[in-house]
């Protein structure tokens, strides 16, 4: 019996401590670092793609602006109103609004100079002719430089300037002119109208697919799977989608995708059968049909070679193959509904698009790949059937014709829930899409 | 300063200064479990380092069950056993050695560090058993699982283990 040598060294042991060099504290502090400054750098590229496509909205918006013309020419309507004392004057008016000019009431001041036909009437109120002039009796068949929206009341004004106080024949004129002026279309903004309420469209999604991973420490396989093991899967998805637009600017989309979750397991310890006869002597096979342990739950393994790892459920005998990994694939059938805000209404479009997802759980398998083999291990356990995920993305539409569009759409989906329903596994997929595709306005 | 308590919950919502403080209360406990789980001081540093990353990435998952200092212990001896896992060999079953089954004085009067050193040097295959059976007093079907051994080489393990270290603590006492 050795309980004294064993009680000896126990409390030897749970006594000793031993102050560890500063440097191992800075290489932790130095991890978090090297951590927040990811983080950092990727809300901060997140807000610059933000930035940039706002302003790039903001640019075409501005663009759109530069692109409104008037129907009507600046100046359309020219009229001769004969006055009381016999003086001709030209009227030229417009429906579009100019700002009118500001004078002092102090007549004495008023430096106004009438306009030969075919002059300008910035030249006319820059002109320092005075205003007798203007009560010439000699002045006839003077254009008068009206050419605001206001062309009516700045003529009543400058008419009373002249002193000349309009007849019935002139206001009878001028009234005449103002209904001219309100049958006058407003002016209106050039744009494609977009008539469209409904589209359905098509998309292939190459995209890469992984999750955030926690393992409940409740039970002494805490840290069976490290990060460093873990890697995202390359998957090509897609769909058809269906939107409806209420306006030019939102639509609400929807339709039916196939996607792919899940991920890869490197560093595993493979048994093969060949290698445990080979190695130990013992003829028995490593059995098949064993519950091995994944990160995402347990899975009745079919393989003929089995795989271990860590603090895994299965000992095996001393014969294994240097390294395996496990990928485990889940995809599902997912109906979103998904908000498209578009940030300009030019040829090319830019929008940003959020919404939900629910995914229904189609197919769930491992595989064990050792040695270029890749073998099919079964179902993984208790993955949930359905599921909620959150998309977001941003889209570029250019038109091909009147009716089809092309869309590319980088996007990211993350789900709100564990693909595990084992309370010690919490594992939520996320998925970076990049989806390009085909839509058809009706 | 703060109770540990409070500190752990800093620690969750991820004060790094709570963080330091842990460190600074746990580190050189958990630097002495390193050193028996590991070849030498700059491993044990690397364990140390790794395993104090986990702890303050896992920390928000202590959910107060339990002894937090076992918590965070077994997160370091299983850092070291990943290592160990990884870079193991493939490891022949040992016969066990014939030895004197005699057990050592209970009234022997040795300093801590100088039997912490002991273990420390021995042969790592002795050094994990010894230290997993007689300080974390697992079984040897557990630990046979955890270091992908048979039942039967972890058991001859902690008997040359024990045998080495009766032989070293005899040539203490002598030299004394």
């Amino acid at each position: 019996m050795s309980d004294n040598l064993e009680k000896l060294f126990k409390k030897a042991l749970d006594e000793v401590t031993v102050e560890p060099p500063a440097r191992v504290w800075e290489g932790v502090n130095a991890h978090f670092n090297r951590k927040r400054q990811r983080k950092l750098f990727l809300y901060s590229g997140v807000a610059a793609a933000i930035a940039l496509l706002l302003a790039i909205s903001l640019f075409l918006e501005n663009s759109v602006s530069e692109g409104y013309v008037s129907p009507t020419p600046l100046a359309s309507n020219i009229n001769t109103i004969k006055l009381e004392n016999n003086s001709l004057v030209q009227v030229i008016s417009t429906s579009n609004r100019i700002p009118s000019f500001k004078h002092s009431t102090n007549k004495k001041n008023i430096k106004i100079s009438p306009l030969a036909k075919n002059q300008s009437i910035t030249l006319a109120l820059a002109g320092n002719e005075v205003s007798s002039d203007l009560m010439n009796s000699r002045i006839q068949d003077l254009s008068i430089p009206i050419v605001n929206g206001n062309a009516v009341e700045n003529q009543k004004k400058y008419i009373d300037l002249l002193h000349l106080y309009p007849t019935e024949s002139t206001y009878a004129a001028r009234d005449k002119e103002e209904e001219k002026i309100q049958e006058t279309p407003k002016p209106q903004k050039i744009r494609n109208k977009e008539k469209n309420s409904f589209s359905v469209g098509g998309y292939v999604s190459p995209g890469y697919t992984s999750g955030s991973y926690h393992q409940s420490n409740a039970n002494s396989r805490t840290t069976q799977f490290s990060d460093d093991q873990m890697s995202g899967l390359f998957n090509v998805t897609g769909g058809i989608t269906f939107a409806v637009k209420p306006n030019k600017r939102i639509s609400i989309e929807t339709g039916v995708g196939y996607s792919r979750m899940g991920q890869k397991t490197d560093e595993m310890q493979v048994y093969s059968p060949q290698l445990a006869m080979s190695t130990s002597g013992n003829t028995q096979l490593l059995a098949s049909n064993v519950q091995v342990a994944t990160p995402l739950g347990s899975v009745k393994s079919k393989a003929t070679a089995a795989v271990y790892s860590m603090d895994a459920n299965i000992a095996l005998k001393d014969s294994q193959t240097p390294e395996g990994s496990i990928e485990q694939q889940f995809d599902a059938i997912e109906v979103p509904l998904l908000f498209r805000y578009r940030l300009n209404n030019n040829r090319v479009k830019f929008s940003v698009l959020g919404g939900f997802g629910a995914s229904f759980m189609v197919r769930n398998e491992t595989y064990l790949e050792y040695e270029g083999t890749r073998e099919s291990m079964g179902q993984t356990d208790d993955i949930r059937k359905f599921n909620i995920s959150t998309n977001f993305g941003i889209g570029l539409e250019y038109p091909i014709t009147k009716s089809i569009h092309f869309r590319i759409e980088p996007g990211f989906k993350y789900y709100l829930q564990s693909l595990s329903k084992n309370s010690d596994i919490e594992f939520k997929p996320y998925t970076f899409t990049f989806s390009t595709g085909i839509g058809i306005n009706f | 300063m703060c109770s540990l308590e409070k500190i752990i919950k800093k620690c969750q919502k991820g004060d790094r200064q709570a963080g330091e403080q842990l460190y600074k209360m746990f580190s050189p406990k958990m630097y002495a479990v390193c050193i028996q789980y590991s070849n030498s001081r700059e491993e044990a540093e690397d364990n140390l380092q790794d395993g104090f990353i986990k702890v303050l990435e896992s920390i928000s998952q202590y959910t107060g069950k339990g002894s937090f200092e076992g918590w965070m212990k077994r997160i370091f001896i299983n850092t070291a056993l990943e290592k160990f896992r990884k870079n193991k060999s493939v490891q022949i079953v040992d016969e066990v050695p014939d030895m004197v089954d005699e057990d050592v004085d209970d009234e022997i009067d040795i300093p801590s560090n100088v039997l912490f050193d002991f273990v420390s040097q021995l042969p790592e295959k002795y050094r994990l058993v010894f230290n997993m059976y007689v300080v974390e007093g697992l079984q040897h079907k557990d630990i046979a699982r955890e270091l992908g051994i048979s039942e039967g080489t972890s058991k001859s393990n902690l008997a040359r283990a024990k045998e080495i270290l009766k032989r070293k603590i005899k040539a203490y006492l002598s030299d004394e």
